[in-house]
């Protein structure tokens, strides 16, 4: 008879250490399923069954995820939303200075937080915030779109429309991004995912050459000389004012997460119980990207408060 | 209630078995003052068949000449104007269990183990029904142990008790005759209601007797109703054989029948099961004969596809085309499975593909019979993108032109102003805070090149060298 008793906690009962091939087969050597997930312990899967609850909620029922998913992903429209007076009351000059900012760096904001949803679903096993990372693709690429319109229209760069958005290195860069990202945008929906079938994927990998042309639109934009201090006088600070460092610091634990024989090691440890030791080697990557992002949303928060005023700045 | 359903948990043959009141004990026309009123010497047996006269016979029963000895009282007279049955003695003793019988209604016997009652009967005559030591305990339905041991007649049991105390064996079995009666027997006679008696043919006979001494002759008219009730008894067990019989000739019958649907319907199926196996059987020749035929169609016709697809190839890939294309080798058909040769020399792919059949093979109706997968692949026919690789290649088109329009305004900005200014960053754009806008550093630019460009006053056409100043 089938019974869970001996089996650690994080073992599904199938999974237990004797029907486990661990022992003939190495841990590191181990491969997740083709579902690119890899293990998802029983916690976690709990926790995917606990945010499928319902609950009742303004005389309607709403899953706990929905209401979980509203909330984090509803700072995805706030670089938009500090755009919003200036669109208003079609503040020129606002828009000329501050545009740039705002929705540059919520765009990239949108674009690690889209990134950060496989890492996390690796190192948890939870995968209720996987919507998560289409909503935030979106965002990123309405944000990008919008900072090249606005950059197209209102900078003071020479030229008509076009030639402001290819006439410079980053500015072509981040024209290409854009580019890039329209046929993400159009194809990230269902019937674009019906129509496509397996070369969905392939499409939307397309993602990871905007993530990589973002380092060089940064680069070319605000160099990588970290003793000079972006936008003048700042908090001393100098290098995580660079974006090329902040970009480089949040792109680490991505990427590094994204690596197969790490996904590989991060699974068999799952696998064997000890996912504290996962924790403990991917923290300090994970507190570099955490302090980037700081940085990142510092600058997305006061730049954007200051264009939401009217008052942009130009530092 | 059934017999069978009976508790097993009873009380004991002896406490069920004492009657309970007189009106037990004695039948209702059988009273104290009448007690022997049916029964008794010749004549008195006569009673029978009259209304008022003791024990009723049963109907038609007027032919004396069925029990000799026996005649059947006057019409209109009673028992009682015999002058015999005040010869009888005193009426019978009341059952010890009657309500008016004097206490203890129980008499144990001398050597009975729990010894004399305290208080012994005074009044009645000798021989009132007592506890038998020796009886075993029976349950109610049980059947008595020995034939001595009492007669069921099916509502009460009997008990012959001879008198005479030199009896050998209370448990043989004795037939009791007129004339013992005669010879001074005492009947003691209990009775016992029962609900179910048992089968008709176990107690068949007459009642075995056991004699007290003492017993007056009076007593006789009880040994004939045990004797009426054990002709009754014998006629019911009689009946209830025929019955038995009869039921066992319809059982048989019924058996016989079922025996034979039984052969009859094995019969039938087995008929079936032949016709069905030889119909499928024949079903399943048919189908393999036409799989094989479609089979041997295909193999030719791939065979010669690829033959077809083989001379195309090498046609097309010889240099000079002949003017009149040799005929198809349709005599010399290789065997059908084989693969082609392969040209020499690699193919051009023609423009169009391999020749399709014109007819398509049917498809077998039977599944079974699928044809098998040809072995040559020459004739393997070019998929023709999916619907998703369609939308696929849209979208790689889409990007495709989106990037090189990007990439086209770009080049043509790096033609326009050079690559000085298409690597050139303006005052406040990132990290360069001070320095030329873009307008200024497009009119250097144009006023460099300008300066470059301008004559030199009157020296200019003498010389073609140009100055130009960076």
């Amino acid at each position: 008879m089938t019974t869970t008793r001996g089996y650690d906690r994080d073992f599904y009962p199938r999974d237990s250490p004797d029907t486990w091939p661990g022992k003939q087969q190495p841990a590191d050597d181990y491969k997740p399923p083709a579902d690119g997930y890899g293990y998802q312990p029983r916690r976690s899967k709990r926790v995917d069954e606990w945010m499928e609850v319902e609950f009742k909620f303004g005389g309607s029922r709403i899953k706990r995820k929905a209401l979980a998913l509203v909330l984090l992903g509803g700072p995805a429209v706030v670089p938009l939303f500090f755009c919003l007076p200036a669109l208003f009351t079609l503040d020129y000059n606002t828009f000329s200075v501050a545009v740039d900012d705002v929705l540059g760096t919520g765009a990239e904001l949108c674009l690690f937080f889209c990134l950060l949803v496989t890492p996390m679903v690796t190192l948890t096993g939870q995968r209720w915030f996987v919507p998560l990372r289409r909503w935030y693709g979106i965002m990123m690429a309405c944000c990008g779109i919008g900072d090249a319109i606005a950059a197209g229209a209102t900078d003071t760069f020479s030229g008509g429309f076009f030639a402001k958005l290819t006439e410079h290195t980053f500015t072509l860069v981040g024209l290409i991004m854009v580019m890039l990202v329209i046929p993400l945008l159009v194809t990230g929906n269902n019937w674009a995912q019906r129509k496509l079938g397996r070369y969905w994927k392939v499409l939307h990998r397309l993602i990871y050459v905007i993530w990589g042309l973002l380092a060089i639109h940064l680069l070319t934009l605000f160099g990588f000389q970290p003793d000079v201090q972006v936008g003048g006088a700042g908090d001393g600070d100098i290098a995580f004012h660079q974006r090329f460092y902040q970009y480089s610091a949040c792109s680490i634990f991505l990427l590094t997460l994204r690596l197969p024989p790490v996904k590989r090691w991060i699974a068999a440890r799952q696998k064997e119980g000890r996912n504290w030791l996962v924790f403990l080697t991917i923290a300090p990557i994970f507190a570099l990207f955490v302090f980037g992002m700081t940085f990142l949303i510092n600058e997305e928060i006061f730049k954007g408060l200051d264009m939401f005023n009217n008052t942009p700045s130009a530092e | 209630m059934p017999k069978h359903r009976r508790s097993e948990i009873e009380p004991s043959r002896v406490s069920v078995r004492t009657p309970a009141n007189r009106t037990e004990f004695w039948p209702e026309a059988v009273g104290y003052g009448q007690a022997a009123g049916a029964f008794g010497p010749p004549g008195v047996h006569g009673g029978f068949g009259h209304q008022g006269n003791g024990y009723r016979g049963p109907a038609g029963y007027t032919d004396d000449a069925a029990e000799p000895g026996w005649q059947i009282a006057p019409e209109g007279q009673s028992w009682q104007d015999w002058e015999h049955w005040q010869d009888w003695g005193p009426p019978p003793e009341l059952h010890p269990d009657h309500p008016s019988a004097p206490v203890p209604r129980v008499q144990f016997a001398t050597d009975h183990p729990s010894g004399p009652m305290p208080a012994s009967r005074t009044s009645g005559p000798p021989g009132v029904p007592r506890w038998w030591p020796d009886e075993p305990a029976r349950t109610r339905n049980a059947p008595p142990p020995s034939p001595d041991a009492g007669h069921d007649n099916g509502n009460r049991w009997l008990y012959a008790v001879p008198d005479d105390a030199s009896y050998p064996d209370h448990a043989a079995p004795r037939e009791v005759s007129l004339s013992q009666e005669q010879r001074g027997f005492r009947w003691q006679e209990t009775t016992d209601y029962r609900r179910g008696g048992n089968p008709p043919g176990l107690d068949r006979g007459p009642a075995p007797g056991r004699f007290q001494d003492g017993a007056p002759p009076s007593r006789d008219s009880l040994w004939t109703a045990g004797q009426v009730l054990t002709l009754a008894e014998s006629r019911a067990a009689q009946i209830a054989q025929q019955a038995q019989d009869y039921a066992a000739e319809i059982r048989e019958a019924a058996q016989r029948e079922a025996a034979a649907i039984t052969q009859q319907a094995t019969g039938h199926a087995a008929t079936t099961r032949e016709a069905a196996e030889r119909q499928a059987a024949e079903i399943r020749e048919a189908a393999e004969r036409e799989a094989g035929e479609l089979r041997a169609r295909l193999d030719s016709m791939t065979g010669e596809l690829g033959r077809v697809a083989a001379y195309v190839a090498e046609n097309l890939a010889a240099p000079p085309m002949p003017a009149t294309a040799p005929a198809l080798p349709g005599a010399a058909l290789a065997p059908p499975g084989t693969r082609p040769a392969r040209p020499a020399t690699t193919p051009t792919k023609p423009d169009t593909g391999p020749a399709k059949p014109i007819t398509k093979p049917t498809k077998p109706d039977t599944g079974p019979a699928r044809p098998a997968k040809p072995g040559t692949t020459a004739t393997k026919k070019p998929q023709k993108p999916g619907r998703q690789q369609q939308a696929m290649r849209i979208a790689q088109y889409s990007t495709a032109a989106l990037v090189s329009f990007a990439l086209v305004f770009g080049a043509a900005e790096i033609g326009i102003h050079g690559l000085k200014f298409f690597v050139f960053r303006e005052q406040g754009q990132g990290q360069s805070t001070d320095g030329p806008t873009d307008q200024q550093f497009l009119a250097r630019q144009a006023a460099a090149t300008h300066h470059a460009a301008a004559p030199k006053g009157r020296h200019h056409k003498q010389s073609d060298h140009l100055e130009v100043h960076h």
